[in-house]
């Protein structure tokens, strides 16, 4: 178990002379800020906090630190919804957001090379004007950073198609918590020797600090096709969507909301759904255009077969995008139907959503709360929100409570307890119940591959017997 | 620390304690040799219950294995510092779980990817990775020799079809990581470290894949060009898009060469890419040669030729050079320039910066090795040896150049394999 | 539960279901201008949410370093764009402004320049009074000589401009005596100044149509403080540009602040007394039937009077008024937008960049009709701009209060402009053409920023 130690007042003076006077933060107003990221319900005002400006700086940072003997948080954007760049029990937080730097866009090879604290969508704004993109969007991408997209093994609603971070992922420039800086990975994507920048992806900051990133770039879709479709029951809406993908399509995304979140959505945005539908399914296809009108067509008769009281296709891209906020933005609007809500992130085969929606509708009758569910159906990754108000004590430990038993119910399906979110500090206990002690004894082993003290955010991902965090109360939060 | 036991004294206590499993036969110990070294017991567990034990027989005897699977990839790497036991998968053979809607399976090491092809086209579904030598690869083996063929630049590589594996440790520990979802991040990710490890981390006993539906329609033609630079230009002009393009370029010692297109997707789409393909062959000059759908036995061939180059095509030594897709056409020509006095034949992949080279070069081997590694080098290359005569298996640097990580990789084998029981000096760096 | 219902609790200064509604999600986070300056949590909307919070809630001590961070806020609120769960993050920073001013105090001189700035810039006379000797200046065309490190110091230039640089000279000697640590800053206020003032703007008090027709639709225009001293040409094409489009336009008797300089400033009671005055001038000269539409000319002034409804809540005998007026306000742009427009003639061909006024694209979501108008120019062709909603670092005083951020942002903005390859700058605020135009000047650049309304003038004059 890690202990909390403090960065000496020496510490400080030392990281000033390494990245300037106005890259170190000690008042306590501007740390306070520091003290939760997306996840809200653990705090820890961390003691100090470092912004250094470069991979050099990142490396000295991490040097002095070392010599102290003193552990670190690192830090991207702060929107991660796991509590992993929560400031405890280290207590010195090295933040990548003055990276910003996109070192080289290659167009002709299809990459990008991209320091960690440059936002993600970025990216895909550096390289459009040659017809490409970068991939990976969690909903979160016009804020959240590549450093923390790496640590996090980011997804959002494109994955289904496309896979996840680290799939286009080439090379990454990792910073080893004895300050080495080591590049992993050989950029060319043939892969030499083990492949441990696949590893450094998702493994949460406790590796070290990936100071850049080689990515994966590719073009653009000739055409996209964005389909809503609108259903009686939420039971009807994932029959169809297992038709779709019986038919052999692969949709590039394919997400759900179900009547409670349909209401809040359309109460806030006036989409034009009908408010009586017990589901609703937006569905994009991408690809040539030659035959995506007839994918299109296919897949509207399917929905229509499986009981779409209405298929809709977006006319333009003002249509689309509308749909899109819609789905981007729901966990927005169902602030308005409750003061305070929780989201789970679970995951179950796409064949057991039927199963997991029942689980999760018992859930809620069980302990007496109003459940809603906004989901990405296609990878069978659930958003269960919670309605709760969090001023009676009693149904905000009602709340917890269901969540809990929502992920025990997705661990029992085939599922895991976290499709996008990460463990971080939220979901220690639950890492337990998917993975034996054998199976989370070797993932740390390799971890102390790359840091053998447990410097680099000490405390998180692995449950540590008798140090795990006791919730007190869900959360409110953004739900991706 | 007690001296080596004589590989012997070994295998006679692994058997000792396996029983049936093992097979210290001779005939059978000669098919399981890998860089030129035998076993001196096979070991072929019936599940993973047996697998464990056998791993941990062979620790506890202070021995060392090579984990097998048909053995079609046996000879990628440096020859094991060590080979006690042959573990052989190759009776784990189940599909343990599929279906269909979910799009992944789970599988059993031991299965071999035309077994699973079989299971899938059933469904209509197909692991979209074009292995070389699939009738002689178990899934297994796939996984650890990264054998991702030439859809990876458009449909991903054998790193993005794993989303779960179970292992035993080189301590007979079995293990998992991973899952049965497509999305997932619970957890290390140590289904990557287990592609292309060659069996020096861990032992696996199953795997979980994602799969996709299969094309509706697809489509090949061949292209002849006059020129390599011509042909490289043409590949690489060629789309890799968003459905299955996939485009070889063979050539041998002339300057002629032929680009073999692979074409995937609703009927429509590839209709639309074939017009584009023979447009772009008519702007680089090249002549069609071919142009059918993927079942006419020509076009079939042509597929199993860019396929299968690597593990078919004549020569004592085959070598392969990755690069920046921009600078294939430099390292191509720089590397038949250098190989202009041997006789051999070349394959490349323009959208993935991938060329193999395959010659003989008699006596003068390592001179042309040297002379790839200083192109590779030249073109921040690097080059795998990955067939070469049995002379030279000691002297051989399988990898060029070796990854600024090699420390970190070190690190990696010694905490995960501290005893060097499994594959030991095989890998990159004699790892 | 429907806001306004939420109580403030004693002592604060907003209800905490304001801060509830801020799940941290940190999507505001790429659309601040200081965030995106300076990359700390504490300059983001939703580090300064955790703070306003934290200071309401008494976790955090009201010193200088937590005001440092609120004081840095521009207001632009560029986040409540981007903000997912609708936070009314204006609102918010609003309220603690005031809260803050009551409770703490700032180092003498500060107090001493915040004060004046306010002052100035909403007490026509005084402004009128300090900007007579530039008017001088200019007609003398010496007022290069006014800033230290401007155009026009050259050796060469000096002897040309003779007596004129002399004058100069001297002001900027005698600013230097008197105040030696105020003369940076009076370079830079004196750099966001247009390069030559415009005669004032004498403001019609009734109503008149461009052919005399009495049945036209009349309107209400608010001018402003700033406008009619700064950019009386703006304000008067504003009313020309509308007539054309058959609307009569008249600035009632009484008419004056909004209370936007004030309320920005943290001064509430000063907010309230002058925005009460020009509300009642509004409803004096409201006849019974057929209320006029109010065009402010300025997107501040605009945005503040869309909001009066709030600003009054706490007024029972105005919050009725007050809800009534806001309703009524439009931006020049939105009602030239809502009906087919009078033709104009066609300008010189030109790529065309457009910047979005913060107070008019964030707090009033006016985008489109800005675009639309500049579309319906023959000649000119809109070209994209990197960041086009991102704060140009005007922010009604802010240039002047923080003039270090507003550099850094101009500079952001300059680079953009550089990059859209376009001719001519438009936008649709007086405040954000000058500080576009000082900032294209001090990069050395050339290219023109006009006003959305100067530009139909022109266009109309034209035909």
């Amino acid at each position: 178990m890690s202990t909390t130690i403090a960065p000496p007042p020496a510490l400080a003076r030392e990281l000033a002379a390494i990245v300037g006077a106005d890259g170190v933060i000690t008042d306590l107003a501007a740390r306070t800020v520091y003290e939760c990221d997306g996840f809200t319900l653990e705090r820890a005002v961390p003691d100090l906090v470092v912004l250094p400006r470069s991979t050099e700086e990142v490396a000295r940072v991490l040097r002095a630190a070392w010599r102290t003997g003193v552990p670190f948080v690192p830090r991207g954007a702060g929107t991660g919804l796991a509590g992993g760049c929560l400031a405890a029990p280290a207590r010195l937080v090295v933040g990548t957001s003055r990276m910003r730097t996109i070192r080289a866009v290659d167009v002709p090879n299809r990459r990008v090379i991209a320091e960690a604290g440059v936002v993600n969508a970025e990216v895909s704004r550096a390289v459009r004007a040659a017809g490409l993109h970068y991939v990976p969007d969690p909903s979160s991408q016009s804020a959240c950073t590549i450093g923390g997209n790496v640590a996090e093994n980011s997804g959002g609603p494109h994955t289904l198609k496309y896979g996840v971070t680290a799939n286009h992922v080439l090379a990454l420039e990792l910073v080893l918590p004895d300050g080495d800086v080591v590049p992993l990975g050989d950029g060319v994507g043939d892969g030499l020797g083990y492949d441990l920048a696949g590893v450094v992806c998702g493994a949460e900051g406790t590796t070290g600090i990936v100071t850049a990133a080689t990515l994966r770039v590719v073009p653009l879709p000739e055409a996209v096709v964005t389909l809503l479709a609108v259903f009686a029951t939420v039971a009807e809406a994932t029959t169809a969507v297992s038709a779709i993908i019986a038919a052999g399509i692969v949709p590039a995304a394919l997400e759900m909301m179900d009547r409670t979140i349909v209401a809040a959505v359309e109460a806030a945005f006036r989409v034009g759904f009908p408010t009586d539908a017990g589901a609703v399914l937006i569905i994009e296809i991408d690809g040539d255009a030659a035959g995506l009108a007839m994918t299109a067509a296919l897949i509207a008769d399917l929905c229509r077969r499986h009981g779409a009281s209405g298929v809709r296709r977006a006319a333009d891209e003002a249509e689309r995008a509308a749909l899109w906020k819609s789905r981007k933005r729901a966990f927005g609007a169902v602030g308005r139907l409750s003061p305070s809500y929780c989201t789970q992130d679970g995951v179950v085969p796409r064949t057991r959503l039927p199963e997991i929606l029942v689980r999760i509708e018992e859930a809620g009758l069980r302990h007496g709360l109003r459940i809603g569910n906004v989901f990405h159906a296609g990878d069978g990754n659930i958003h269960p929100i919670v309605l709760y108000d969090e001023r009676d004590p009693e149904e905000a430990a009602r709340a917890l409570a269901a969540g809990r038993d929502i992920l025990r119910a997705c661990l029992e399906l085939g599922g895991s307890v976290t499709g996008e979110h990460g463990i971080g500090v939220e979901k220690m206990v639950e890492l337990g119940l998917a993975f034996t002690a054998d199976d989370l004894a070797l993932m740390r082993r390799v971890r102390g591959v790359f840091d053998p003290e447990e410097r680099a955010n000490p405390g998180k991902i692995f449950p540590t017997p008798g140090a795990c965090v006791e919730q007190r109360a869900p959360r409110r939060q953004a739900a991706l | 620390m007690t001296a080596d036991p004589t590989p012997q004294d070994a295998a006679a206590a692994v058997a000792a304690r396996l029983g049936a499993a093992a097979d210290a036969a001779h005939q059978a110990c000669a098919a399981w040799i890998v860089g030129g070294v035998g076993p001196a017991l096979v070991v072929r567990p019936a599940d993973g219950a047996e697998l464990a034990a056998a791993v941990g027989a062979v620790a506890a005897a202070g021995g060392a294995l090579v984990p097998l699977g048909r053995g079609a990839h046996r000879d990628y790497g440096h020859a094991p510092r060590r080979y006690d036991v042959a573990l052989v998968v190759d009776r784990l053979t189940r599909i343990l779980e599929y279906e269909p809607a979910d799009m992944t399976v789970s599988v059993a090491a031991g299965v071999t990817v035309s077994e699973l092809a079989a299971v899938l086209a059933r469904e209509g579904q197909w692991l979209a990775i074009d292995t070389p030598l699939p009738a002689a690869t178990t899934i297994g083996g796939l996984v650890a020799a990264d054998r991702s063929g030439w859809l990876a630049a458009s449909l991903g590589r054998v790193r993005d079809a794993v989303i779960g594996i179970g292992a035993v440790t080189a301590d007979g520990v079995r293990v998992r990581a991973g899952g049965r979802v497509v999305k997932n991040v619970a957890g290390y990710d140590l289904m990557k470290l287990a592609v292309g490890s060659l069996g020096t981390l861990a032992v696996l006993t199953d795997v979980t894949l994602k799969v996709r539906p299969l094309p509706e329609r697809q489509h090949g033609l061949v292209l002849g060009a006059d020129t390599v630079a011509a042909a490289l230009g043409l590949g690489a002009a060629i789309e890799g898009g968003l459905g299955v393009a996939a485009t070889g370029v063979i050539g041998g010692a002339a300057d002629a060469a032929a680009v073999v297109v692979r074409l995937g997707g609703v009927a429509a789409d590839v209709g639309v890419r074939r017009a584009r393909v023979r447009e772009l062959a008519r702007r680089y000059g090249a002549t069609v040669q071919l142009d059918a759908d993927a079942a006419a036995p020509d076009v079939d061939a042509s597929f199993v030729a860019v396929r299968d180059f690597a593990a078919s095509a004549a020569g004592e030594m085959v070598v392969r050079l990755a690069c920046l897709p921009t600078r294939l056409a430099t390292v191509v020509t720089a590397a038949t320039a250098a190989l202009a006095r041997v006789d051999g034949t070349w394959q490349a992949d323009p959208h993935r910066g991938v060329a193999y080279l395959a010659f003989t070069a008699g006596g003068a081997a390592t001179a042309a090795l040297g002379d790839l590694a200083r192109t590779a080098d030249a073109h921040g290359a690097h080059l795998v040896v990955e067939r070469w005569p049995p002379a030279l298996a000691s002297r051989i640097q399988v990898w060029h150049p070796l990854p600024p990580a090699l420390a970190l990789m070190r690190r990696m084998k010694s905490a995960l394999d501290p005893a060097g029981v499994l594959a030991p000096g095989r890998f990159v760096g004699r790892i | 539960m429907p806001p306004g219902h939420c109580a403030t609790p004693p002592g604060g200064f907003a209800p905490v279901e304001r801060f509830l509604a801020c799940v941290h999600c940190g999507l505001c986070h790429s659309a601040c201008p200081t965030y995106l300056a300076l990359g700390t949590e504490a300059d983001s909307p939703r580090g300064r949410i955790h703070l306003m919070r934290a200071l309401q809630e008494g976790r955090l001590a009201l010193d200088a370093d937590a005001v440092r961070h609120l004081d840095l806020c521009l207001g632009c609120r560029g986040c409540e764009t981007a903000c997912p769960s609708g936070v009314a993050y204006g609102q918010l920073i609003e309220a603690a402004r005031p809260w803050i001013e009551e409770r703490y105090r700032r180092p003498w001189r500060e107090r001493a320049r915040r004060r004046v700035v306010v002052r100035v810039l909403t007490t026509r006379w005084l402004l009128r009074a300090l900007l007579a000797p530039l008017r001088l200046l200019d007609r003398l065309g010496v007022r290069g000589q006014l800033r230290p490190e401007g155009a026009g110091t050259g050796a060469g230039a000096y002897s040309r401009l003779g007596r004129g640089a002399r004058v100069g000279g001297a002001f900027r000697a005698i600013a230097r005596t008197l105040a030696p640590h105020a003369s940076a800053r009076l370079a830079a206020m004196l750099d966001l100044l247009p390069a030559s003032l415009a005669p004032r703007a004498v403001l019609p008090r009734e109503p008149a149509s461009v052919d005399g027709d009495a049945a036209a639709p009349h309107l209400h225009l608010v001018p402003g403080c700033v406008m009619p001293e700064l950019c009386g040409d703006t304000v008067r094409n504003t009313a020309r540009v509308l007539a054309v489009n058959g609307w009569r336009s008249s600035v009632p008797r009484g008419v004056g602040c909004c209370g936007a300089l004030a309320l920005h400033a943290g001064d509430r009671a000063a907010a309230l007394a002058a925005a009460r005055c020009t509300l009642d001038a509004l409803v004096a000269a409201t006849p019974a039937e057929n209320a006029p539409a109010i065009v402010a000319t300025a997107a501040g002034c605009g945005a503040m009077m869309k909001s009066w409804g709030e600003l009054f809540a706490d007024d029972l005998a105005r919050a009725a008024a007050a809800r009534t007026v806001a309703a009524r306000v439009r931006d020049a742009t939105e009602l030239l937008a809502q009906a087919p427009l009078s033709p104009p003639a066609a300008l010189s061909p030109r790529r065309v960049a457009y910047h979005d006024p913060c107070h008019l694209a964030h707090a009033q979501g006016i985008r489109e009709a800005p675009r639309a108008l500049l579309a319906a120019v023959p000649g000119l062709e809109l070209v994209g701009m990197e960041d086009e909603d991102l704060c140009c670092g005007s922010a009604g005083h802010y240039n002047v209060l923080q003039p270090v951020m507003a550099r850094t942002l101009v500079e952001r903005k300059v680079a953009a402009i550089r990059a859209s390859g376009a001719e001519l700058v438009v936008t649709a605020n007086a405040g954000c053409a000058l500080q576009l135009e000082a900032g294209l000047r001090a990069a050395g650049l050339t290219i023109p920023v006009r006003h959305l309304v100067d530009v139909l003038a022109e266009a109309y004059a034209g035909s």
